[in-house]
């Protein structure tokens, strides 16, 4: 790829990825101030709601201004960026994309609560809870493709885990009546078991088998389709006790629940939220500051080095695709017992390869996927707040807007996104 | 002469004398230069006067996927037969050995050594002929595939599908209340109430996908004996259920497969089937008072377009920022149906006017693809059929007979080599994702102009899925997708007819789906399983690659 889009870059000399960033940076700044700043009526007020109802921490006034007054000023720093990225570029372009994309969104809920007014913090941690599954399904491909075992059965994994941790909670719960806790950590225990069978069942065809991964995720990913779709209509529909658990309820963390905005997002969610940035901290302790992380990495760089040196490559592939799929099986039971408490058929709706591009968008780092995803759960979060306010898009395009997100992320990151460089290729021991 | 990647080459193999010597050898080499010249063959001349060497010589050659073979000798043209067998598609002439083998690529071609001129003229019209007949003759490829086709790849896909309808039959079974309800009065009434269940939807299974035979053999007498052909029609009415499912699964199956075959994996065919459904309908309904030969290709084209420009999105994106297709087709997936969900909701720009339910305008009679029975309208078996059948050979032609297919191959098979050869890869997976999606968009072209006549909002089919494993079945062949689809074809139609009589849930047939990818995916599973020795021939049809694509 590297010697075709430099061969590119080489017939078209002004036309450069930086000059391109330039011209977008301007195009946005125009866009809100004639299509935001100009659909709206001067007089206008926009306010930005800081402490959401029913909420523990202390409040803090809203943020009140001028609608139209403020898209101006918006729009003046976006072609700022741009002109400045035009006349003498930034030394890093994805400094200029950051802010210019953040105006953007301001500048957007800004148009959108004109006359009118929005909870942000509320918005914040909607979208971190819906970011939660993604992260769990990007960390999963984080844990494989360092050990270099691409996994697309993420969505499957996730699917089957929310199903067994169904039918785990609600058989625990509703029949043999345990108590609230333990029928929660049964349900949980399931769909992690799940994941991790799944997940030890892709490595056997990837590491064992050597079957193509792609293909081998794509058939887990089928057979989860069918075989939880098939279970609920013959099962669960008749069996409606055997499809109702109870859910983890939110658990705000004594003083840190206290803080202004930053307590309602982070430490007023539920365990499983926290559990995440646990997960999140272990993977990435594990893998840069440990003798395993090492391990894993330079299986995923160069397996044959790794095995001249001891390393038992085949192993750590297992154990990673293992672990990966319980991390997958954390986030379908995520779906469960952290949200809604009731199972439908396909209902990760493509969570799972949102999180692949999130990995990739994160560049196969723990904290980044975090990052990435949390952009895919505000996407998302926005699309059902927007519904309530006073915008003209029909629902079913917002509804997209995180597929598109992610084609976008795609095509503009993976260009300077490297993934480990023995990524899907099964190793052949010599 | 200089020698291209792409070039189909010819070989020749002189055993003693020089090309240049005036004698067999310089005519048997001036003959195969004019062919080579007239096709654009790259020739590739062996000379050798060590026995021990020539075995190796032509071994090399063989391998290096020479088109056809000519030797000048008694001795060279004993030792090719040993080869003639283990290379069907190669043609081979021997001149002056009369062949002891039986075989038709091979020929042997006396010369008598006064007229010795007269060999250039004989051997280039002979080879022409051969190299004519290999590039033409449909059913004579079709036969040497079967050759090639050694009998383990056909067992392998046959005990995958044995197998997973076995694990089904555990599921069906396993899952079922009243068996569960059967085992509580014993373990022997369980037993049987556990075979009376699998018995009971397999069978619902046949008799909705093939037919009920005793109503068959019944309506055959009565037809025989001067009846009416309803009872005909009506009997063979699930038959033909069947190949009317099997059409799309034909178009989807062959869009996965040539993404297959250029290295991509295409798990986007379920948006382009949406998309190119989308298309035709709108050309199906919006264009009116053109004669239906107008009219048919417009919404057929206009649904083949649909389907390639969607996916031809993704194969932009991979040509040029390296995009994964598997990521950009799924989420093109998710805006598909959104997209088709804001068309056709109430009131929507697609919407029929005054409807309250979310379907597009009926397509006029006009771009309508003929209906077998179009009295009967639950028979809905129309010339999609034929348009689907005639695509097989459209693909394989294009696969196999052309420079495009070839460049494809090339592409997918070792991006590297396409790379030296001086192919424009990233042209090539354009190319690839939009003849793909295109056939995709056939297959929802041919479900609303054929079977449904409008577009209804809930148009999922799973097509995407399900044509990955018919890819894989088929082994990314046209000929091994159409009979793939059959099945298939034959599997849905009757888990329809399974879930109402039987009340097996249609999603049973996606459990089979994943079992069957996996069994012929991972082919040492069934060798294991059935105690099959590894044929060692086992080809390598599928390739998919890492996120950055052509690495």
């Amino acid at each position: 790829m590297t010697a075709i889009s430099t061969q590119k870059t080489k017939k078209r000399n002004w036309f450069t990825r930086e000059k391109v960033y330039g011209i977008l940076f301007l195009g946005v700044g125009l866009f809100i101030a004639f299509v935001f700043a100009g659909g709206t009526e001067s007089g206008l007020m926009t306010t930005f709601g800081l402490t959401p109802p029913r909420s523990d921490s202390l409040s803090v006034p809203d943020l009140v201004f001028p609608s139209q007054a403020s898209l101006y000023v918006f729009s003046i720093i976006c072609i700022f960026f741009g002109g400045w990225q035009l006349a003498r570029g930034f030394k890093k372009v994805n400094i200029g994309l950051t802010v210019v994309a953040l105006v953007f969104v301001v500048a957007f809920l800004a148009w959108a609560a004109r006359g009118g007014s929005l909870n942000v913090t509320s918005l914040m941690a909607n979208a971190l809870l819906r970011a939660t599954p993604i992260a769990l399904a990007g960390l999963s491909g984080v844990l494989c493709e360092r050990a270099a075992v691409i996994n697309i059965a993420i969505e499957g994994m996730m699917l089957s885990s929310a199903f067994s941790s169904t039918v785990a909670a609600s058989v625990a719960g509703n029949v043999w009546e345990w108590s609230r806790v333990f029928t929660l950590a049964f349900g949980l225990a399931m769909g992690l078991l799940t994941g991790a069978l799944l997940g030890f069942l892709l490595a056997v065809l990837a590491v064992r088998y050597k079957v193509d991964q792609i293909v081998a995720g794509t058939a887990i990913n089928i057979f989860s389709t069918g075989i939880t779709s098939f279970m609920v209509s013959r099962i669960l529909v008749e069996f409606q006790n055997l499809n109702q658990t109870p859910i983890f309820q939110k658990f705000p963390i004594p003083v840190l629940s206290k803080i202004p905005i930053l307590g309602t997002v982070f430490f007023n969610q539920n365990l499983l939220f926290y559990l995440m940035f646990v997960v999140i901290a272990v993977i990435h302790i594990m893998l840069f500051y440990t003798r395993w992380g090492l391990r894993t990495r330079a299986v995923g760089e160069h397996p044959k080095a790794a095995d001249t040196l001891g390393v038992r490559v085949y192993f750590n592939r297992y154990v990673n695709t293992t672990l990966g799929g319980m991390v997958a099986g954390l986030g379908g039971s995520f779906l469960i017992l952290g949200s809604v408490g009731r199972f439908d058929e396909v209902m990760t709706a493509g969570k799972g390869f949102i999180g692949l591009a999130a990995m990739i968008f994160g560049k196969w780092m723990p904290i980044g996927t975090f990052g990435a995803a949390s952009i895919f759960g505000f996407a998302d979060s926005l699309q059902t707040k927007l519904a309530i306010l006073n915008v003209p898009i029909p629902s079913q395009f917002l509804l997209m807007a995180p597929y598109l997100i992610t084609i976008v992320v795609l095509a503009g990151v993976i260009g300077e996104a490297t993934p480990p460089a023995a990524d899907g290729q099964p190793y052949v021991k010599e | 002469m200089t020698e291209r990647e792409d070039q189909m080459k010819l070989g020749l193999i002189t055993y003693g004398g020089d090309i240049q010597g005036g004698g067999l050898a310089q005519y048997a080499y001036q003959g195969a230069q004019r062919v080579a010249e007239e096709r654009d063959l790259s020739l590739q001349v062996v000379g050798t006067d060590e026995p021990d060497q020539v075995r190796e010589e032509i071994q090399e050659l063989l391998e290096k996927g020479v088109t056809g073979v000519v030797t000048t000798s008694l001795h060279t043209g004993q030792i090719i037969e040993e080869f003639v067998e283990s290379y069907p598609t190669v043609t081979f002439v021997t001149i002056n050995y009369q062949p002891q083998l039986d075989s038709e690529n091979l020929t042997g071609l006396p010369v008598e050594l006064q007229k010795l001129e007269e060999l250039e003229e004989l051997l280039a019209a002979h080879l022409s002929i051969q190299l004519e007949a290999d590039q033409r003759g449909f059913f004579q490829n079709l036969r040497l595939l079967l050759l090639e086709w050694n009998l383990q790849s056909v067992l392998i896909p046959v005990l995958a599908i044995f197998t997973a309808l076995i694990v089904g039959a555990l599921f069906i079974a396993g899952f079922d209340p009243e068996v569960w309800a059967a085992f509580q009065d014993g373990f022997g009434v369980g037993m049987n109430g556990a075979w009376q269940s699998v018995v009971n939807a397999y069978s619902a299974l046949w008799n909705g996908s093939i037919g009920n035979p005793q109503k068959i053999i019944s309506a055959i007498r009565t037809w025989m004996s001067g009846g009416g052909t309803e009872d005909l029609v009506s009997a063979f009415r699930p038959l033909m259920e069947s190949l009317r499912v099997s059409t799309p699964y034909i178009f989807t199956g062959l869009s996965v497969a040539l993404g297959f075959r250029a290295g991509l994996f295409n798990i986007g065919a379920e948006g382009q089937y949406f998309i190119g459904g989308l298309t035709s309908v709108f050309v199906g309904y919006s264009v009116q008072g053109l004669p239906w030969y107008i009219h048919l290709p417009l919404a057929v084209g206009a649904g083949f377009l649909g389907g390639a420009f969607w996916a031809g999105i993704s194969g932009f994106l991979k040509a040029e920022t390296g995009a994964h297709e598997v990521i950009t087709t799924i989420m093109l997936n998710y805006i598909a149906y959104n997209l088709a969900e804001f068309l056709l909701q109430v009131g929507g720009p697609m919407a029929r006017p005054d409807d309250p339910r979310p379907i597009s305008p009926p397509v006029s009679p006009s771009a309508r693809l003929q209906q077998f029975f179009p009295d009967n309208p639950a028979i809905r078996i129309n010339i999609g059929l034929f348009l689907a059948f005639f695509m097989v050979f459209v693909i394989w032609y294009i696969l196999f007979k052309t420079p495009i297919g070839f460049e494809l191959r090339t592409v997918g098979s070792s991006p590297r080599a396409a790379k030296t050869a001086g192919m424009n890869i990233g042209w090539n997976y354009i190319l690839a994702m939009g003849l793909s999606g295109g056939l995709a968009g056939l297959a929802g072209g041919h479900d609303v102009l054929g079977v449904l006549g409008y577009m209804p909002n809930s148009f999922r089919s799973g097509y995407g899925f399900d044509a990955i494993a018919l890819a894989l079945l088929g082994k990314s062949h046209p000929v091994g997708v159409l009979m793939a689809s059959l099945l298939f074809g034959v599997l849905r139609a009757g888990a329809v007819q399974m879930q109402g009589a039987a009340n097996v849930p249609v999603d049973i047939i996606s459990v089979l789906q994943g079992l069957i990818i996996v069994f012929v995916a991972a082919p040492e599973m069934i060798r294991a399983l059935y105690r099959l020795r590894d044929s060692g021939q086992e080809g390598e049809t599928v390739l998919t690659t890492g996120w950055s694509g052509t690495e």
